[in-house]
């Protein structure tokens, strides 16, 4: 199966903490339900594009982490995960998104309460469209 | 790490041209591709490693086994794909077949029909009849599915239509994945084989051995820099280039810290591509040896 | 045995591929035999030299001709002959002595029956049959098919390889042709004796026993030290190609 896992060039985090992360995402959010058969090491390295010696390094803080499991011989499954480290990810995975899109207004040169306006024009936005983004 | 071939000391000498002295482990359960301009010595290599070429120095292991040029175990566990076959062939592929399994032990038949019949490999035809291309799949399919511990390939996609090169490296990916000690060691000029295959590089440059790197590790530290204001004067560490704006580096690391301590910020930071590492790694060798 | 089984399943892969080699077989087999058929003539006599000559190339070289262009010794790089085919072989997981020993059967294949059939028919169609008993004729057809295995093995053995320049090469041909002709002008015009084809007809009359154990005992000494030979040449030959 493929995962639908985005590699990011500009994104100065490693590689394996990126298939780690979206791996999480992809867990917490539902689409990766518990019990599903993921990608083994080789081919998940060989859709990334990244050597297995990543990829390996990737799955092991996973199943460290109780997101996945691996069964000699079967392969490796998404694990059965609690809903509070569920919450957690997802939460973290919405602050981090928050975060970075701060950064670009940083960098950008605009002040806090700029970027707070700002975000709060896009929350509006939403809401004045019924709460739901573009997709 | 379990080592499935290793070279210590080889050195090989043909008229002009050397090769060597390697160093070099091919760990067990990685993919490992031999990159080089042509002529850099990586089918000699591959060669030498095969027992067809004899070094002049040095000694070659499979297995931990050294060989000493009687012992005849590990051809079993070795299959090798030459870029071509030394002369013309009056066999058909299906001949070419049952030749090839009678003397492999783990040949794998059915393996074999399904690489047939995804090539659409015509195994009635001579082999001398069939296209370049063609040739090349039934190579590969005949080398394949002998089902060693080891393969070494020369090249195995060239030549070959794109779907089919696809189509290799997905039979190769499925072949890996069936145990974890399966090792290939692939001579290519294919950025896309060692992009989607490779975990470690080594790079043979004229006859030298310029090293071994992990394939992720090589790519993140060569990094093209968009930098905002004016650029640092100082050259950069590990710089390569520099233009409008841009520095690129092959010590990421290093050039980030220099960067931030003289206060300088960029907007983005792009690895280069493997083929730009390679190139660079092939041209720079001069400098590098001057700075280091 | 098991190794010269293996051998023989091996090299009759060749063999199927090379029934068309059965015309130039036939061909070769009709024009020698007619060449050498007035040997037991009494105008053979006067071409002792000539007849020397043509039995050291139908026991030596000519069995290597008769097979198939793919599967013969040739210049396969600037400069390095060998067999295609043994190279190809060699890459595959094929354990050496097996390799080496299908070249000497695939060899001995053409050889042997070339060398049965050329004595059986010279037999028929020449004056042999006045001259020299039914045992005497075997005795003399003995030596010479041993002395094609003892010799002739060169053949096979050399499909592993030579690395030689063409200057090298051009005078190893004009000193070995120098040889044998400089040798056999000598046998014939200096000492002027009968030279060796009379020579092996005269020991089969004479001493057949011992003339015949000596060439069997020699075949299979010729054929150890062929395999030999060849054993020790792959291991020092680069296989570039």
């Amino acid at each position: 199966m493929k995962l639908p896992i985005q590699l990011s060039k500009e994104n100065p985090a490693p590689i394996y903490h990126q298939i780690e992360e979206q791996m999480k995402a992809l867990i917490a959010s539902g689409q990766l339900p518990a019990g599903t058969l993921l990608p083994s090491i080789r081919s998940l390295s060989k859709e990334l594009e990244v050597s297995v010696i990543t990829t390996r390094r990737a799955y092991q803080n996973l199943e460290y982490e109780g997101f996945i499991r691996t069964i000699q011989g079967k392969g490796t499954f998404v694990a059965e995960i609690d809903a509070s480290l569920k919450k957690e990810v997802k939460v973290s995975a919405v602050k981090q998104a928050i975060e970075k899109a701060v950064e670009t207004a940083i960098r950008h040169d605009y002040t806090l309460e700029e970027i707070e306006k700002m975000f709060l024009d896009v929350l509006n936005g939403l809401k004045a469209k019924g709460g739901k983004a573009d997709e | 790490m379990n080592s499935a071939a290793a070279l210590k000391g080889v050195k090989k000498e043909i008229d002009d041209f050397r090769l060597g002295p390697i160093d070099l482990e091919i760990e067990a359960g990685f993919v490992t591709a031999l990159v080089g301009r042509n002529g850099a010595g990586k089918s000699t290599l591959l060669k030498i490693l095969m027992n067809l070429v004899k070094q002049n120095e040095g000694s070659v292991a499979f297995f931990g086994q050294t060989l000493d040029g009687e012992s005849e175990d590990w051809k079993t566990k070795v299959a090798y794909m030459p870029q071509s076959y030394p002369g013309p062939l009056p066999f058909t592929g299906q001949e070419l077949k049952k030749l090839t399994a009678n003397w492999h032990p783990h040949w794998d038949e059915q393996w074999f029909q399904q690489m047939v019949e995804h090539f659409q490999i015509p195994l009635e035809k001579k082999f001398e009849k069939l296209s370049q291309g063609v040739q090349q799949k039934l190579k590969f399919a005949l080398t394949v599915a002998r089902n060693p511990q080891l393969l070494i390939l020369d090249e195995p996609t060239s030549h070959v239509d794109i779907p089919s090169k696809k189509q290799m490296i997905d039979f190769l990916i499925d072949w890996l994945e069936q145990e974890d000690s399966r090792t290939i060691l692939l001579a290519t000029h294919q950025v896309e084989d060692i992009r989607k295959l490779a975990d470690y590089l080594v790079i043979l440059d004229d006859g030298g051995f310029l090293g071994k790197y992990d394939k992720d590790e090589l790519t993140a530290q060569y990094k093209r820099y968009w930098i905002e204001g004016n650029l640092p004067t100082a050259t950069v560490p590990g710089e390569l280039e520099r233009g409008k704006g841009v520095i690129a580096t092959k010590c990421a690391r290093q050039a980030e810290d220099f960067l931030r301590k003289r206060g300088i910020t960029w907007s983005s930071a792009v690895p280069l591509e493997l083929d730009e590492v390679i190139s660079i790694k092939l041209m720079k060798k001069k400098n590098t040896a001057l700075k280091s | 045995m098991e190794t010269w089984k293996k051998a023989c399943s091996l090299a009759s892969f060749e063999l199927k591929a090379s029934w068309k080699s059965i015309f130039t077989f036939a061909i070769a087999l009709v024009v020698v035999v007619m060449l050498i058929a007035p040997i037991f003539s009494e105008m053979g006599q006067q071409l002792k030299f000539f007849y020397d000559l043509m039995f050291l190339m139908i026991f030596i070289v000519l069995p290597s001709w008769l097979r198939k262009k793919e599967f013969q010794y040739q210049k396969i790089g600037e400069e390095t002959w060998g067999a295609p085919y043994f190279i190809f072989l060699h890459q595959m997981a094929i354990p050496k002595e097996i390799l080496l020993k299908s070249r000497f059967v695939n060899y001995y294949c053409f050889a042997i029956p070339f060398h049965v059939l050329f004595f059986v028919l010279l037999f028929i169609f020449s004056e042999a049959r006045n001259a020299y008993s039914f045992g005497e004729y075997i005795v003399f057809s003995l030596i010479w098919i041993c002395f094609g295995i003892y010799a002739g093995s060169l053949m096979p053995a050399s499909d592993t390889g030579d690395v030689i320049s063409n200057l090298r090469l051009a005078i190893y041909t004009i000193l070995i042709l120098l040889g044998i002709g400089g040798l056999f002008f000598f046998i014939h015009f200096i000492l002027g004796a009968e030279g060796i084809v009379f020579w092996s007809l005269k020991a089969a009359k004479r001493w057949p026993l011992l003339a015949s154990v000596l060439s069997v005992l020699l075949a299979i000494a010729g054929v150890k030290y062929w395999l030999h030979y060849a054993a020790k040449n792959m291991q020092k030959i680069d296989y570039f190609k």
